[in-house]
């Protein structure tokens, strides 16, 4: 097991972890990225994840766990300075930049997203996708929203009281 | 039945399978509708059974200035949903558009504020226009043990002082009152229900024609007098203002007797059409401690500017 070093690394080589997805596909990063991550802080402050071991993620796929990675190494830097208060409106909005497209994903992608940011506890993350979700609800009908989210078609009777609702709620027919 | 508990089990199925951001828990669906402007998240009740208890579950935050009347939505039917929440109420403001097009505005904001989807409310704003005064809502005292910040506009407060007193407000932090009648002695009723205001704003109209205000709270006021604490001395909402701070008395902008400096202000902004710099230093020797001045040279009529001011340098 690798001894913790001070200064995350700083001097000399990065720290690096390694991470084992649900199949078994094993990614090796930086422990100040995967540190975003508050379930995996406290191992790695421990010295996990190091050499051979590995810390296993059963709850994460390996394309999803790619994609957790990506944002954790971009915003590690910003992290790691404190919440970027050293940053330059130039970093700031390279990140904002970054974040928007980060997001424009296939839904099924944005829901695994969710359940790993939720799971890892990445706090940037989960509000990241958080707001990209209610973006996508926002200003929109009932019926829209349900086309946006990919609920399956109401049945009449369902129809019938998303109807009554609307009414109740003041919603004129599109 | 049978066939109903059939059909819903298929359509679970059918959602696992298609519908991903359905599928999240209820918490995370909980945060990110707590994301929503108001209406957008109470809209989300109509989505499905399993959407529906969502936002009733979290304080309700109804703030209708985010709400934009689109010809999609009818305007203000779609409030009753308030009466749908469980509360409690965290706030509720609904602003003047709203309640002025409306033939009895306070007879509607009255039964919205004995919602219990407002109980134990913490910030309340509303505002009833200016064509015609209303009487403050009679519900208005349910929420005065639990209120922090009120923000009251178009309304005639009542001419009996002993009216007031019943809003005893324990925890009020900061009032805001615009366009209102109220009498010299019911302000003075009102503010001492208000044991731990902070923040007092007086706008437009206010029907009375002098003001005393002491206070041992006060750090931020719009209309003034002997308040130790204060810092900040907004606009005066009157022409030629009497303001006397202990022992120093303006005019106006003109100093008219001053025995010992004004040490608290620390902001002061200034509007004035005859403004001059002597004025100006006249009125900065009283105030000795203070830190930030704002001058703004209103124009009395579109042609001419009456400004007097030989190249004021700060």
């Amino acid at each position: 097991m690798a001894a913790p070093e001070s200064g995350d690394g700083n001097n000399g080589a990065a720290r690096m972890v390694t991470l084992i997805s649900s199949d078994n596909t094993r990614f090796e990063v930086e422990a100040a990225a995967a540190s975003l991550s508050q379930t995996l802080q406290l191992t790695i402050l421990d010295g996990g994840g190091g050499g051979g071991d590995g810390i296993p993620l059963p709850n994460v796929d390996s394309a999803t766990l790619s994609k957790v990675l990506e944002y954790c190494i971009k915003h590690a830097p910003a992290a790691a300075n404190g919440g970027a208060p050293n940053a330059t409106a130039v970093d700031r909005a390279e990140l904002e930049r970054f974040d928007n497209e980060f997001v424009n994903i296939d839904q099924s992608v944005l829901y695994s997203l969710i359940m790993a940011a939720h799971n890892l506890e990445i706090e940037g993350l989960q509000s990241l996708v958080a707001k990209k979700v209610a973006d996508m609800i926002k200003g929109k009908s009932p019926m829209e929203i349900r086309r946006t989210l990919g609920f399956p078609d109401p049945t009449p009777e369902e129809q019938a009281e998303m109807n009554a609702h609307m009414l109740e709620y003041g919603w004129a027919y599109e | 039945m049978a066939a109903t508990i059939a059909r819903d089990k298929r359509r679970r199925l059918e959602e696992e399978e298609e519908d991903h951001i359905s599928r999240l828990p209820d918490a995370i669906l909980g945060e990110i509708i707590s994301l929503l402007p108001t209406i957008d998240g109470a809209s989300t009740q109509i989505l499905s059974s399993r959407w529906r208890p969502l936002w009733r579950s979290a304080p309700l935050n109804l703030d209708l200035h985010d709400r934009p009347l689109t010809r999609k939505r009818i305007p203000f039917c779609d409030i009753s949903v308030i009466l749908s929440h469980a509360g409690p109420g965290r706030r509720f403001a609904i602003p003047k558009h709203y309640l002025e097009r409306n033939e009895n505005p306070m007879a509607i904001l009255d039964i919205l504020l004995q919602s219990p989807a407002l109980d134990n409310l913490q910030e309340l704003e509303f505002h009833c226009g200016y064509d015609e005064l209303q009487l403050l809502p009679a519900s208005l005292p349910r929420f005065s043990s639990t209120l922090r910040v009120a923000s009251i506009g178009g309304c005639i407060f009542p001419l009996d002082a002993n009216g007031i007193s019943a809003l005893h407000m324990p925890l009020l932090k900061q009032l805001s009152l615009s366009n209102v009648s109220i009498l010299e002695s019911s302000l003075y009723a009102l503010l001492d229900g208000c044991p731990v205001l902070e923040s007092l704003l007086l706008m437009q109209y206010i029907g009375c024609t002098r003001i005393r205000i002491a206070s041992g709270t006060l750090r931020s006021i719009g209309v003034v007098i002997s308040a130790p604490n204060l810092y900040i001395l907004g606009q005066l909402p009157v022409d030629n203002p009497r303001i006397e701070f202990g022992t120093t008395t303006f005019q106006g902008s003109h100093v008219i007797n001053s025995i010992t400096a004004v040490n608290h202000v620390k902001v002061l902004a200034l509007t004035h059409i005859n403004l001059s710099l002597d004025v100006v230093i006249d009125i900065m020797k009283c105030l000795p401690r203070l830190e930030n001045l704002y001058i703004k040279m209103a124009k009395k009529c579109n042609e001419k500017i009456y400004v007097k001011v030989p190249q004021l340098t700060l």
